[in-house]
């Protein structure tokens, strides 16, 4: 169980500086790693580029407060557990919170050894792969975002980063050109953009390691279960 | 006597003639008229044939002595005719003498008063039924005038039973406002504590591990940190302590420090709802009052905007607190505003914001004691006034002070 927890990402959205340090310090040594954002803004930018396997948040913040940014990010990915610190205990912040399908509502004072017995207790569900066993000896890292052929490196581009996350995500099945271009660039983008960028991809890595459904998308296999 | 005469005597009046022993020897027509006996049947009778039962014998016995002494006599005389009718007649007896003056006959001429005399009864009737009467209202104005005597006693009774009941109604209102505030102080104070605590409990989860961990120099770390958590966690609730002790000494003070206390006391609310704050008052503006139940009056309003702006859902959320002068009828008085953006009141409920009890809040958060008692605490302590109005898109509460003379120095 603890190695389960090692393999996991965690995002602390708090305005309290200290406090936000505090509770890094506190569960640091179970995770995988750890980032703190002071704001909703700054923790939905930080949801992006570090995915996070679970967010903490507090829900009371300057500029886009828990609630606001929880939304933003369940749109994006609705199955990442968001776990709220609040110093509210009234009825409408929390029937709010239900809506927005946030999954625990710790009261503060919270003791933090719940919090982490709460994470144990969901992170089987989250059937985190770290490693994902790709097709041609690839095998993937989640957590850093780096592809191995053999135990090397295949240096990514960012964009190329985040096209494996997204495939993988919808692992074994297909992801429209529609969804990825919208996800890769935030400018609308011609097929052929797409076409090159994904020869390019497969110049570096294999022919079949991504494989295409003709005229509709891609998809990546992934072999361990 | 002249026969025209006697006629015209006869035609007026009621003549009757009798002899000296009193038997009628004449009647004329008027008499048989009134008397209702025929001329036949006067004629030889006594003249008592129409005297009245009623009537005393010493009436008679008066009326033989006179007019047997040769005088007439003169008087009323209640008479009984043939049908048993009573009549009264004023009648003058003459004795008529001869020329040795001895006594011939008796001449008795008289006129129908019945009318009158009826009248005068019925009148003297009336006179002493006004009489009864008049005793009769004398007695019921006593009997009013002792009940209106007895309410009254009562009535001094029943205002002072009103009164104690009201001042026990009064005493119940400050109590239960008092516990209200009490209310709101504590959930103040405990959203000061939340943060603190949270972090103490961090800090000792912390402290543990590195405990575990044999990092002395962590534990010293995390210790004085628990420590300055500690006495910054106690200075706050000396500070609500201060606020909420009940200060009876009338003082002078700075409004603007009055102020700021409020605003201690709200900071945590204040942050945690994201509104923004503008104070504009001056230094040195000085007062005659309670500081602190200005300070108390000031957390209400704010309060009181801070729930409009949640319940209205207002995003951008200001309140402006101003102090200005103004004269008003040669008087300069301070003006001090609270000024928000929180949607104002509804004109419905506008009359009825100060009464004690009113509330537009849901009961587990209002008493509707909060402005009724604000309004109390500002004409009692400040001797100012409280008023509220709308505009744009908010309410603005004005404290009108009168100002001091060495207000500002």
């Amino acid at each position: 169980m603890k190695s389960l927890l090692k393999t996991l990402k965690i995002l602390i959205v708090e305005d309290e500086i200290r406090l936000a340090q505090l509770l890094k310090e506190a569960i640091y040594n179970s995770f995988f790693s750890i980032v703190i954002a002071k704001d909703g803004n700054e923790g939905l930018k930080k949801f992006k580029t570090f995915k996070p396997d679970i967010i903490i948040t507090d829900i009371m913040m300057p500029f886009c407060d828990g609630l606001e940014m929880t939304q933003k990010i369940k749109e994006l990915d609705e199955n990442i557990p968001i776990i709220v610190l609040s110093a509210h205990s009234d009825k409408e912040k929390l029937l709010k919170a239900i809506d927005l399908g946030i999954n625990k509502y710790f009261i503060k004072p919270f003791d933090p050894e719940e919090v982490i017995e709460h994470i144990n207790k969901i992170a089987p569900k989250l059937r985190k792969q770290k490693r994902v066993i790709l097709k041609d000896d690839f095998i993937f890292d989640n957590n850093t975002s780096t592809l191995y052929k053999n135990s090397s490196l295949v240096i990514l581009s960012k964009r190329e980063k985040e096209f494996f996350h997204l495939l993988i995500k919808h692992k074994n099945s297909l992801v429209t050109t529609e969804q990825i271009k919208l996800a890769l660039w935030k400018e609308e983008v011609y097929d052929e953009r797409l076409r090159t960028f994904i020869k390019r991809l497969r110049l570096k890595t294999s022919k079949d390691l991504i494989e295409n459904i003709s005229a509709q998308g891609y998809l990546i296999s992934v072999l361990n279960n | 006597m002249s026969n025209t005469y006697q006629k015209a005597i006869e035609n007026s009046n009621i003549v009757s003639k009798t002899d000296i022993n009193g038997i009628i020897t004449f009647v004329n027509d008027e008499f048989c008229k009134i008397s209702g006996y025929s001329y036949d049947e006067l004629i030889g009778q006594n003249h008592n044939i129409v005297r009245h039962p009623d009537i005393p014998t010493s009436n008679f016995e008066n009326l033989w002595k006179t007019i047997l002494s040769k005088k007439p006599y003169k008087a009323t005389v209640k008479n009984l005719t043939k049908d048993k009718k009573t009549v009264y007649l004023n009648t003058t007896i003459s004795p008529i003498l001869d020329d040795n003056e001895n006594i011939i006959e008796f001449i008795a001429i008289r006129y129908d008063v019945t009318a009158e005399v009826e009248l005068k009864k019925s009148l003297e009737q009336k006179d002493k039924e006004l009489e009864e009467l008049n005793q009769n209202l004398e007695h019921k104005v006593k009997e009013q005038t002792k009940q209106l005597k007895e309410l009254n006693k009562t009535l001094k009774q029943r205002v002072l039973e009103e009164i104690k009941k009201n001042e026990e109604k009064q005493k119940l209102l400050f109590w239960q406002s008092r516990m209200a505030s009490l209310g709101q102080m504590l959930a103040n104070i405990a959203h000061q504590w939340r943060q603190p605590l949270t972090e103490l409990n961090l800090t000792l989860f912390n402290m543990k591990k590195a405990s575990i961990n044999q990092d002395e120099e962590k534990i010293q770390e995390l210790y004085k940190e628990s420590k300055t958590l500690i006495t910054n966690m106690s200075s706050t609730i000396e500070d609500f302590t201060n606020f909420f002790n009940p200060q009876k000494d009338k003082k002078s003070f700075e409004i603007k420090s009055a102020i700021n206390e409020a605003l201690f006391i709200l900071k945590k609310s204040l942050e945690i709802e994201n509104i923004n704050i503008q104070i504009n008052i001056p230094n040195n503006y000085k007062i005659i009052g309670v500081a602190n139940e200005l300070s108390q009056v000031i957390v209400n309003l704010i309060q009181n905007s801070k729930d409009a702006f949640i319940q209205n859902n207002i995003k951008d959320k200001n309140i402006i607190i101003n102090l200005k002068e103004e004269i008003i009828k040669g008087n300069k008085y301070l003006l001090l505003e609270i000024k928000d953006n929180a949607g104002g009141i509804n004109n419905k409920n506008i009359e009825k914001i100060f009464d004690p009890y009113f509330t537009t809040k849901h009961k587990s958060q209002g008493t509707g004691l909060g402005l009724f008692m604000s309004k109390m605490i500002i004409e009692k302590s400040l001797e100012a006034e409280l008023n509220h109005k709308n505009y744009d898109d908010g309410s603005i509460f004005t404290i009108t002070i009168l100002a001091q003379d060495e207000t500002k120095k």
